[in-house]
Order: C-alpha cells, then structure tokens, then sequence
C-alpha cells in the first residue's frame, strides 16, 4: 500500500513540473516507462498479487492521431509473502490521441490499447498473454521530450485470467 | 540542439548498456576446470565452512556438534592427498550431510532413486529391512511387492544401506533412512565395472518366507511416481463426494490459479484431499496461497529467523476467494520437503489452533527442510547449499524434522500389506483408491467402505 502511494505521489508530483509548451507531432519517438498495477485473478476476485514492469518501446505515428507503438517489457509479479518471479515480454498496440489539438492540456489525452505476451519465469505455462486498454495523458515538457501518465487496465487470458489495473508512467523522446 | 542522430544513438547505447548491465548481473566467478587441485580443494572447504559459520541457523535444534564434525570432516579430507576427486566430492557430501539440514547438500549425486521400483525400510514386530514397496507394474524387472532385499549382485543390503546412509542430508532420522533404502540398487550398481552395469543384476530376496535367487532388469525409461503436473478428480466420481487434488510441487507459482480453479470445481464435495506426496517444494507463496482458500483469517505470521535469531521477513497465508469449507486431508510422506513440509506445518499448526477444524493430516512424517537456502557455486559443476533462514511458528518451534501425521498409515505400513498389493505412492488419477493406503483411508473415514 505505501509502495502504491509513493508511486502515485511521484505522478502526481510529475504532473505539477509539467509545462505545456507546443507539441509536436513527430513521426518516430522512444519511451521508457515504469508501471505497478494490482493483480485480481478471475477465478477468486481478490487483489492478491501486484506487477512491476519497466519497458522500453518505439512508436510510430502514422496519422494526426494515431500512433502504432510496441514495447519490450521486463518486471515481476510480486505474491505477498516469499513469491515472486520475473517475466519478459513485450506489447504492442496503438496510442489514439480523440481530442483535436486546441493548445490545452486536455490535447495529450489519449488512450492506448493491444495485447501483452510475458514469459514468467517461475510459470509452468509460458508465455502469459491478454489485453490492455490504458487511458493516458501526454505532458510535454520540451519540443522533444514529454511525460507520459497512464492508468493502466490489463486483462490476463487462457490459464491465468486476471484483471490488473495499475498505474505507469513514463517519459518519451520524439524526433 | 543535439542533432536527431546523436540522440538516436545515445538511447541505442542506453538500451544496450541496460541490458548489458541485466544480463551480467549473475556472471559466476568459479574455477573452471574439471580437475580438483590442491588450491580448489583448499578454497572449497574454506568457502563451505565460511558458509556454515556465517549461515546455519540451527543452534537451537542441534547440538552444535553437527558443525564441529562438519569443520572436522572437511579438514580430514585436506589431510588426505590420495583422494581421487569422486571421493574427495563423497566427503563433501557426506560432510553436508553431518549438518543434519534439510537443505544443506552439495551438488553430487553419488546415488539416486531406481527408476520403476520404490523401496520401503520397515521396521516392527517380527520385521525389520527394506522391502519392495512397488514396482511400476513391471513384472519382468524381477522383484516382486513385498519382497524382502537380501543381497544384491552379491553384496548384502543392509551393509548397502549403512553405506548409503551417511550420504543422505536430511533433518529427521526417518526421513534419512526412507531416502537411503531407495539408493540401495543404485549403490550396489556403483560397486560394479561400468561395462557390466547394463547387464542383469542378480540379487537374494525373501519372499513368502522363502529365500529366493532372482535377476534384476532396469530400465531408465521407468518412471512412475514423477508427476509433472499436479490434477484433481473427485474419488468416487459422483457429485457430493471427495475431491482429490494432487500437487506434485510448488515450484510453479501459476499452479495456484489452477488449484483455485479446481477448488471452485470442488465446492460442492463434502471433503478434499490435498496430495503432497513426492512434492519436493518451490515457493513458500504457493503453500500460503492454497491455504488461502481454507480459512476464514490471516493467519499468525512465521517469521524466518537467521543465525543471530534476528527476523528477516514473515509469511503467512491470507483468505483468499471463497473457502473451502469442508473436510481437508492434506497426504504427506518422507518426500514432502520444504515449502511443501510448510504447507503442511501449518496444517498442524491450524489444527493444533483451531483455524482449522476440520483438518487432518494422513500418512507419515513429512521430510522436513524448514530453512530458507543460499547457494554458492564452488567450481564449475559443484555447487554448496546451505540453510540461511528458519521458518518458525510463533513459540519459536520450527519444522525442520517434519511435521507428524495424525493418522501414520504409511508409517504403520507393514511387510503383509505391501504383498496384498498396498502401498504408499500416489497413483495415476488418484483414482487407484484400492491399493493406496491413504485413500483407503480417508474413504472409509468419509463412509465408503473399501
């Protein structure tokens, strides 16, 4: 639960530094992002276990609002006591921006969605995959560099089905 | 401005030197060569015993003398130049095995379990030596349940059994004595040029009170009780009944949502049997989940205490779900092993507490191993494991030499039984309900007579 609130502290805190100045619709970016989500499997409905995940991504825009992203993924699923086991994987999806450009702030708006493959290592059946659908927002803190501040909504399937919302957040570099 | 390229290139080196940085982050530093030299053998014995006196948590179970003859083994096997490698790894694992830990080993195999048979020590009134317990349905390999081992290739068994003995690690007696009568083939087999090792082995058993000469074919393929996958059934298959989920390890955190699924299966049985036998453990967590789903409150916290008896962390299982609110028999046997050994100590320790009521625990002495390990690579194919943590319940008990069954079946097992066709193991399916001790059992106790 602290960990939770230092985690969103830190976003909260990012969001107050943020300025907008005006953005850019570059064709290529890179991003890093860190994420902690809770983890409820179907099959019990409690939240008895929570992820980690650092990534490391490109996206592609390929219209004023669209951009096509994929993104390695390396983290860890924490069970409360002694378990826990590292995964990698990958995502990859689309970031749709619904708003047209106004010059406010509401302009970064966007939500991202697409499926996640993880190969846990402590698993008997790899790799874990599902669905994410993120509502985020963009902060632009220069003409190339922006913050990224998602709540993210995954939906685990086939032998592990669970539903893990969480937050993540990030920074990106366009060119 | 720095040009675009620059920066491309500078998160390209970014992202490389990340990885870079995760992948050597376990890089092992060890010698690497295949013979033992003076100079390892040295720094092996001083890196194992460095290892004891920083870690070995047991002052309170053990007597202390099982680190001084653990120091003094070690240091009798410096002293001994003529040792050819396999036997200067025999003393190191004999001198691990002095700990009297149950996780405490060196990573040497000397013996092993014969793939197809399982060997049974008995001991009672009238009885006493290793028995055959089963033999996978195999009735070509020679031996027959119930035998009685005399002598294999001309070697008698119970010298085979004092051989193997001191090579066993493993913190109850019983334990260590059930896993040795298991080397017994293999030990006979080492004493043998390794040319004639694949040829039939002839051996002396007792069977119907009558010596008999036999000979003994294996086969590496035979392998019977090494279960992959844990599975459920419910024994008998008719709604309302018993529901059987065998878990064969917990070294796979996914299970857990396995089991659950198959525990919602079983809501509607009247009681559920929770198979640990062979379970060798894995995660702590897997344990503490389960249980999750049998009792209605987070549970007293164990703490895991190192040497000083300082605490380093506490687990406990929490509800999770919906319970399972009917009668549990969890089966253990010699092999339930440390996370598996805990899921059990907390069996008896919700019993003995009254969490969990309608509990009971069938078949033996679990194997124990309530230490929390660290390991240590000390050459390229050599690796010492040693205890770093105790798990103890509050009290400062712990369960390091197993947790007792409250209805020892496969304890009380005796020589007539195993040649009725009885016997120990879990079979395939669960469903073998005739021949397994347990589930006779436990399905008589639940109103099915067998």
């Amino acid at each position: 639960m602290k960990r939770t609130a230092a985690v969103l502290m830190i976003f909260f805190l990012c969001s107050f530094s943020a300025v907008w100045p005006q953005q850019r619709e570059s064709r290529v970016s890179v991003t890093a992002v860190g994420g902690y989500s809770s983890m409820m499997p179907l099959s019990i409905g409690t939240f008895d276990r929570s992820i980690w995940n650092a990534d490391a991504g490109a996206a592609l825009r390929i219209s004023r609002f669209l951009l096509l992203d994929a993104s390695y993924t390396y983290g860890g699923i924490i069970y409360k006591g002694s378990g826990y086991t590292a995964f990698s994987g990958f995502q990859a999806g689309a970031k749709y921006f619904f708003l047209k450009p106004r010059g406010k702030w509401s302009d970064g708006l966007y939500f991202r969605t697409g499926i996640f493959s993880f190969w846990p290592a402590s698993f008997r059946s790899a790799p874990v995959w599902g669905f994410y659908l993120n509502p985020g927002i963009r902060i632009p803190l220069t003409s190339h560099i922006s913050l990224h501040q998602e709540i993210t909504l995954r939906l685990f399937a086939e032998n592990t089905p669970a539903f893990s919302p969480g937050v993540s957040g990030g920074i990106t570099f366009e060119f | 401005m720095l040009p675009k390229r620059s920066i491309v290139l500078k998160c390209l080196w970014l992202v490389i030197l990340f990885s870079l940085g995760l992948f050597s982050c376990g890089m092992p530093e060890f010698p690497n060569t295949a013979e033992l030299t003076e100079d390892i053998r040295s720094g092996i014995v001083r890196t194992m015993t460095e290892m004891v006196q920083t870690y070995y948590p047991f002052e309170q179970e053990k007597t202390g003398a099982q680190t001084a003859s653990f120091t003094a083994a070690l240091e009798g096997l410096l002293s001994d130049l003529s040792l050819a490698d396999a036997e200067f790894k025999d003393g190191l694992r004999k001198a691990a095995a002095l700990l009297s830990d149950g996780h405490s080993t060196v990573s040497w195999y000397p013996f092993g379990f014969m793939p197809g048979i399982r060997l049974r020590k008995l001991s009672g009134p009238g009885y006493d030596g290793i028995y055959v317990e089963r033999c996978a349905g195999r009735p070509d390999i020679g031996v027959r349940q119930g035998d009685k081992l005399i002598s294999i290739a001309g070697q008698d068994v119970s010298e085979l059994f004092q051989q193997v003995l001191p090579f066993v690690y493993a913190s109850s007696g019983y334990a260590r004595e059930q896993i040795a009568a298991n080397y017994i083939f293999s030990a006979a087999l080492r004493t043998l040029p390794e040319s004639s090792r694949s040829q039939p082995v002839y051996a002396v058993v007792l069977r119907g009170g009558t010596a008999q000469n036999i000979e003994i074919t294996f086969s590496d393929d035979d392998t019977y009780f090494l279960f992959q996958n844990p599975y459920f059934c419910r024994v008998p298959e008719s709604e309302g009944t018993v529901g059987y989920i065998y878990l064969p390890t917990c070294g796979y955190l996914d299970d857990i949502d396995t089991i659950d699924q198959w525990i919602n299966t079983l809501m509607g049985t009247k009681a559920l049997i929770l198979d640990l036998r062979g379970n060798g453990g894995g995660s702590s967590a897997v344990a503490d989940y389960i249980l999750g789903r049998f009792i209605a409150s987070k549970e007293d916290p164990f703490p895991m205490k190192d040497k000083a008896g300082r605490t380093s962390g506490s687990i406990a299982p929490f509800p999770r779900g919906e319970q399972y609110t009917g009668r549990l028999y969890v089966i253990t046997d010699y092999l339930t092993f440390s996370a598996a050994n805990y899921l059990a100590s907390r069996v008896r320790y919700g019993i003995d507490t009254g969490t969990l009521p309608a509990a009971c625990l069938v078949g033996e002495r679990s194997g124990g191993g309530s230490g929390v390990p660290v390991s240590k690579r000390l050459t390229e194919n050599l690796t010492f494991r040693v205890s770093r943590y105790v798990i103890r319940a509050p009290g400062g008990s712990s369960f390091e030499a197993g947790t007792p069954a409250d209805i020892p079946v496969f304890e009380s097992a005796t020589p007539e039984q195993l040649s009725q066709g009885f016997w120990s193991l879990p079979s395939a399916g669960g469903t073998d309900a005739e021949h397994d001790l347990a589930l006779r059992f436990i399905l008589s106790e639940e109103g099915y007579p067998q």
